[in-house]
């Protein structure tokens, strides 16, 4: 058997698939890795889009017949292109889809996988990660053993190359997909407009809020402060108050803001995962012994309701002034 | 169709009590207490839920060590019917791969089955990568990361998925693997009737189907739980008076636009 020297990289999201590129080049100064940037059924302005910033080639593969391509559809294509490259180390987009394309592809292909990975790295032939786990308490640092490892980096942990190539784009089709799973009626979100992890300054809001309209109030500090909007996962996940892009935490987005203002969120470690790499952090809740006090700089013990209108209209009057 | 359901539960060590070198990060996990994975307790729920609707069993799965029958205990008290443990001593050692590969063995010994509940992910860990894992060795449907759920008479599984990009009505023809959100349900506190009864209930212990004193996947080099540390200055005063101190700090930080 040859010896497996290819990066093969894949993800759904196209800017993903593009920051998949930048890690491929970190894994690259350690190891001598022939890339390949895989799209299924992608526009061209994405596959070209793709081909500027990876290494080497582009696989633009095209699947008949699949209106979407779901984590069995996807599987079944970087399976085949795996029986046929041999890959050293497969780099997917940690998505929901992409965990779930990860785990398949390492049962199928015997070897370790690590999902939600921050930071990934190569040296002495061995392939080293970094992530979250304990609810994002604790950083773990591990190994994937073997000739052959599925990695899942977290999206927005890189940024794309910022120097152009032209990588060698090659066309290939797929036919006769087994599929099991039946997709009836896919309502997709409207393409998301925050991008929080890029914001400098945050306010965001938990379950202090009683009710939806009381949002007006976070809206109105955050103009006041030149500030986005983020909340935890119960206002987006389960009151669906704020769309889904909104929740910061351990499975949502992660944010370092130069200034985080928590406004009624307790702060329970899934949510301390997503904001501890802020500047300066804020905290504004009734309960005194909520977990938030003790990951705050400043604090104020104190209802939502009276604190926050006073907030606004005491920057209001800053502004004003100079 | 009265369907049989293996729902997985894992016993995990309560992240909000690990405890933390302040200087070097380090982190120990003696004395710190297990609990049942805050997830599972929705999967749970969901096999219930279907049971209470259509009849048939629901059995929960563990790989862990022996204190595990704690939080199996309380499956059992929710209103499981029996328990598998297969006994490991070291879980936090092995890869999901390896956890996987002893679920798949068992899974096969306990056939028939027609639904595996998993949940989004191990409230530890969180890697997510067991339900498909085993799908792919079972040559199972996936139908992951459901927040609802529909187990139909002819033997069809409707779920809603929810990913990044929006919710998708997805199907398929059981046997079937389900990993469900936890938005799915609110799941249900057992009654003290309920826990006493629990103690009646069967957990069968087994040996796995093979040994894995060192994990040949995966290999945790360090943990560190290095935090940021914040002034926790809290202001004292009306309303009017914190809000002004705050200000003064934040401004004094240079963090206003």
């Amino acid at each position: 058997m040859s010896e497996r020297n290819t990066l093969l990289t894949y993800s759904e999201d196209p800017e993903v698939a593009s920051e998949l590129q930048s890690v491929a080049a970190e894994v690259c100064k350690g190891m001598n890795l022939s890339c390949l940037a895989v799209t299924i059924n992608a526009p061209a302005d994405d596959i070209d889009r793709l081909s500027k910033v990876a290494r080497d080639e582009v696989v633009s593969v095209t699947v008949a017949g699949q209106q979407y391509i779901t984590p069995e559809v996807s599987f079944e294509v970087l399976k085949r292109i795996s029986d046929s490259r041999r890959p050293r180390l497969l780099l997917i987009g940690s998505t929901r889809d992409g965990k779930e394309l990860a785990g398949m592809l390492s049962s199928y292909l015997d070897c370790g996988v690590a999902t939600d990975c921050i930071a990934v790295s190569s040296e002495l032939n061995q392939i080293t990660v970094r992530r979250a786990t304990f609810g994002g308490r604790v950083t773990a640092t591990a190994a994937l053993l073997g000739d052959c490892a599925v990695v899942a980096v977290r999206p927005h942990a890189y940024r794309p190359p910022v120097t152009q190539s032209t990588a060698k784009v090659i066309h290939q089709e797929f036919q006769d997909i087994p599929v099991k799973v039946l997709v009836e009626k896919i309502s997709q979100k409207a393409p998301s407009t925050v991008d929080l992890t890029k914001a400098d300054r945050i306010v965001s809001v938990g379950r202090g809020l009683k009710k939806k309209e009381d949002l007006v109030l976070i809206q109105q500090l955050a103009d006041a402060l030149s500030a986005s909007v983020g909340c935890s996962r119960p206002l987006s996940a389960d009151l669906g108050w704020l769309p889904e892009e909104s929740h910061i935490g351990l499975t949502g987005v992660q944010v370092k803001p130069k200034l985080y203002v928590a406004i009624g969120i307790s702060g329970q470690l899934q949510h301390i995962a997503g904001m501890k790499d802020s500047g300066v952090v804020v905290a504004i809740n009734t309960d005194k012994s909520a977990p938030i006090f003790q990951n705050c700089d400043y604090g104020i013990v104190g209802d939502m309701y009276q604190v926050v209108p006073e907030l606004t209209r005491q920057l209001q009057q800053l502004k004003a002034k100079r | 169709m009265q369907p049989n359901i293996v729902v997985l539960l894992k016993h995990i060590y309560d992240e909000n009590q690990l405890k933390v070198d302040q200087q070097t990060g380090e982190v120990s996990f003696q004395g710190v207490p297990g609990k049942l994975g805050t997830f599972d307790r929705n999967s749970l729920e969901t096999a219930l839920r279907i049971k209470q609707k259509l009849g048939g069993s629901v059995i929960t799965l563990t790989v862990g060590p022996q204190e595990a029958e704690r939080s199996i205990r309380e499956g059992l008290a929710m209103g499981a019917d029996k328990a598998v443990l297969v006994k490991v001593p070291n879980l936090l050692e092995l890869s999901a791969n390896t956890v996987a590969n002893m679920m798949v063995d068992q899974l096969k010994e306990m056939q028939p089955w027609h639904i595996l509940i998993t949940s989004e992910g191990g409230a530890d860990t969180y890697t997510s990568v067991l339900p498909s894992i085993i799908a792919q060795k079972l040559n199972l449907p996936l139908l992951g990361f459901l927040r609802s759920i529909e187990v139909l008479e002819d033997g069809t599984v409707k779920g809603e998925r929810s990913t990044e990009k929006g919710i998708m009505a997805i199907s398929a023809k059981l046997p079937v693997v389900v990993s469900v959100v936890s938005e799915i349900n609110e799941p249900r506190i057992p009654t003290l009737l309920q826990i006493m009864a629990s103690t009646k209930k069967e957990i069968r212990t087994v040996a796995p189907s093979f040994e894995a004193q060192a994990d040949r996947y995966f290999k945790t080099l360090s943990l560190s739980a290095k935090s940021k540390e914040r002034k926790r200055i809290i202001f004292d005063g009306t309303v009017q008076e914190v809000v002004s101190k705050l200000i003064d700090s934040l401004v004094g930080e240079g963090v206003l636009s």
